[in-house]
């Protein structure tokens, strides 16, 4: 059954199904980008070099 | 970071129960292009992509061998960088070495370092040695490429420098696997650092150490007067050019030739499998939802999975041989005066398969400003998503002229480049400016190339792509088809007129092909009253300068996630439902015959056909490679921004080529 005002056929189990599985890979492969910013995140390390000691000792 | 299997085993038992023995943490370093992934494949089972250029190993590379873990570090020349910019590898190094492990949050200090030092230029090397030393970790110093050392009449005594450093020594051949168990065993067993340098300065050290340990016998080998012999020939600026096009001319031969037969079996297999689900399946939403987003999506992007395996198997093969470096030496040349050094020529060849990895791959590029600009104008270089879009647009503008065809798909490839080099100008002259600093590199020697690691790289690469096609590309084409789906639309007054009429014809032929016209009316009409579609006429009129109406609209709106999306989604906008109609003979007449609203105007003009050909060489119109490029630039400006110049450049591309070829006429 298609609804007459919008055209999403509501009353249409497949389109449930359909739906739901386009949400879940989204949702899955948007998690997946987020955890890997995260893991990102986790390994971004500021370095701080002491320039002046390294030239000091004629390195 | 990557976390190769540890599935082949390592050289044997001893070594594993000698490694099962503690629990440690290890940690290889080295200069760029010594050995040390090779030797860690050996000691860690590991699989991991090695090269005959220097800067192969970008990040920390982890393997567990029993209880002990074994660090690969990206190679470098000093850990405190400081006569130079800081790299990406060097802060990586420095995190491993302080006890921060890549992509964990756990803090602990490695046990022990192994240090590849490379047999022939041990003086350099040992300054990272005595940086490593100086921190106070045990440490085992690995001299490595002892048979290449011996070639050229270099030996090293182990005794004096162990002597000398206060650290086990062990020579070691990683290609023939020599020496492995005795460094398993010295790097399981070293528990006191080496002795103190005190306050020496490291060259000084590195200097009179080398010196108290290497003996030369002063007699040239023969394999060095040939690297000689071959370097004459290959850095040559006019022979070794033409070998260098020479080359470059047959790698995308065999990439674009032969890559067709396994491009044509993957798209048959697809066509098969789209078929049987058809059959199986009643019609419906699921079965759609199937056959044209996933098997239609998925075939879509793997079909183009042989040419990027060709692609780097022929660039492994010249990594090993060490052909690439003085390719790159040569290019620098070229390079130099649009302000990109020449280690941007491997990003950028890497590119013409897909960019992602010649993104990544510009993390050799030490200056931060060349860098970028490698970075940011990468995407310009024709990858092979491109070609799908070459192939229909040159087909359409020259339907019975092959060879212009081909010539106007080989401009597509030049237009890119030299807006590549012409961008890459204009940023080095205004935002990235900066001086551009001499081209130093290590050129390692020739070598005969190994077709085991060759297929090992090429392998972990096509695992790579299809898992991008698994999960990224799947999820947009999924998105794409949904909002390409609803609303359903009520069938058009039109086609139903035809149907009716269709009914009442006495000759079944003529009503046959009227109900095939009210199929493709309907499925049009069905198209534009979508999500997609409404979203296509709406932006429609941003287009129209271009020449482009809503259905092409919806093309390049669909494809802004992956460009190779256009094809299939003109096939789906002006078909009456065939999958891949676009690919085959009448699915190139439908849509060369295809029509826009006013059922007498073609879809594709000739100008609206440049135009979108230009249009598609210079747009962004991939997704993972923005994302790609906010992780290697460390955030979204540049993301953005290259976004930004590259859809506007586009859109004036296609704008001129519109004008240029008549379209406002």
């Amino acid at each position: 059954m298609i609804a007459q005002t919008t055209g999403i056929p509501l009353g249409d189990p497949q389109f449930w199904v359909v739906t739901g599985v386009v949400a879940a890979v989204l949702a899955f492969a948007g998690w997946r980008a987020y955890r890997g910013s995260r893991r990102k995140k986790s390994t971004r390390v500021r370095i701080t070099v002491e320039r002046n000691e390294a030239a000091k000792r004629g390195d | 970071m990557t976390s190769p299997s540890t599935d082949a085993s390592p050289e044997n038992d001893s070594v594993i129960a000698a490694a099962s023995a503690r629990n440690r943490r290890i940690v290889l370093l080295g200069n760029p292009n010594v050995g040390k992934s090779t030797l860690f494949g050996r000691l860690a089972g590991a699989r991991v992509h090695t090269s005959n250029f220097p800067g192969t190993t970008q990040t920390a590379t982890h393997s567990r061998v029993g209880t002990t873990e074994f660090i690969d570090l990206p190679g470098i020349y000093r850990l405190e960088a400081s006569l130079d910019e800081l790299s990406s590898e060097s802060a990586v190094c420095r995190a491993a070495l302080a006890g921060r492990l890549p992509g964990s949050d756990e803090r602990a200090q490695p046990d022990a370092a192994i240090v590849v030092l490379d047999a022939a230029n041990l003086s350099r090397n040992l300054r990272l040695a005595g940086e490593v030393i100086r921190i106070g970790l045990p440490t085992v110093l690995v001299v490595n490429r002892i048979d290449q050392a011996e070639r050229r009449g270099i030996e090293v005594d182990a005794e004096a420098l162990r002597d000398r450093t206060g650290c086990p020594v062990v020579l070691s051949n990683g290609l023939t696997g020599e020496g492995v168990e005795r460094i398993m065993l010295e790097a399981t067993g070293v528990r006191e650092p080496g002795a103190p340098l005190h306050d020496r300065p490291l060259r000084v050290w590195a200097e009179e150490t080398a010196q108290s340990c290497v003996r030369r016998s002063g007699n040239r080998a023969d394999a060095e007067r040939l690297t000689d012999r071959l370097d004459d020939f290959f850095l040559h600026p006019i022979l070794g050019s033409i070998a260098f096009m020479i080359s470059m001319t047959v790698l995308f031969w065999v990439v674009f030739k032969i890559a067709a037969y396994p491009m044509d079996w993957i798209d048959w297999a697809f066509a098969v499998l789209a078929e049987s689900v058809r059959g199986v399946l009643p019609p419906g939403a699921i079965r759609s939802l199937l056959v044209d987003g996933v098997i239609g999506g998925i075939g879509a992007t793997v079909v183009f999975l042989p040419q990027i395996c060709l692609m780097f198997f022929l660039i492994t093969l010249l990594e090993h041989s060490g052909y690439l470096p003085r390719a790159a030496l040569l290019i620098d040349r070229l390079l130099r005066p649009f302000g990109l050094p020449g280690q941007a020529f491997v990003p950028l060849l890497s590119s013409h398969a897909c960019a992602i990895p010649g993104i990544i791959a510009c993390r050799g590029i030490p200056d931060r400003r060349e860098r970028l600009a490698t970075i940011l104008v990468a995407p310009f270089m024709s990858c092979t998503a491109r070609i799908p879009v070459y192939v229909l647009l040159t087909s359409l503008l020259f339907a019975d002229r092959p060879a212009l065809a081909a010539v106007a798909f080989t401009g597509c490839y030049l237009l890119g480049a030299a807006t590549a080099l012409g961008t890459a100008f204009l940023f080095r002259t205004t935002f990235l400016r900066g001086s551009s600093r001499t081209m130093a590199m290590e050129l390692p020697g020739y070598r005969r190339p190994s077709l085991r690691i060759a297929l090992a790289a090429t392998r972990d690469r096509a695992w790579m792509f299809i898992r991008k096609a698994g999960t990224v590309i799947l999820a947009m084409v999924l998105a794409l088809w949904w909002l390409g789906s609803y609303p359903i639309a009520p069938p058009s007054a039109a086609a139903e007129d035809m149907r009716l009429r269709a009914q009442e014809m006495s000759n079944p032929a003529q009503a046959s092909a009227l109900l095939e016209r009210a199929d493709r009316i309907d499925a049009r009409h069905a198209t534009s009253e979508t999500f997609m579609g409404m979203a296509g006429r709406a932006a429609a009129p941003i287009f129209r300068p271009l020449g482009y109406d809503w259905q092409l609209t919806v093309g390049v709106l669909s494809s802004f996630a992956a460009r190779e999306v256009f094809v299939s989604t003109m096939a789906v906008v002006t078909a009456s439902g065939e999958e891949d109609a676009a690919e085959t003979e009448t699915g190139l007449k439908r849509l060369a015959t295809a029509t826009r609203d006013d059922g007498q105007t073609p879809l594709f003009t000739r100008p609206t056909s440049w135009s979108l050909l230009v249009f598609y060489v210079l747009a962004m119109q991939c997704l993972p490679t923005l994302a790609v490029t906010a992780r290697e630039t460390g955030g979204w400006r540049w993301a953005l921004l290259q976004l930004s110049y590259m859809t506007a450049l586009a859109y004036l591309g296609g704008m001129l080529a519109f004008a240029l070829t008549g379209g406002w006429a």
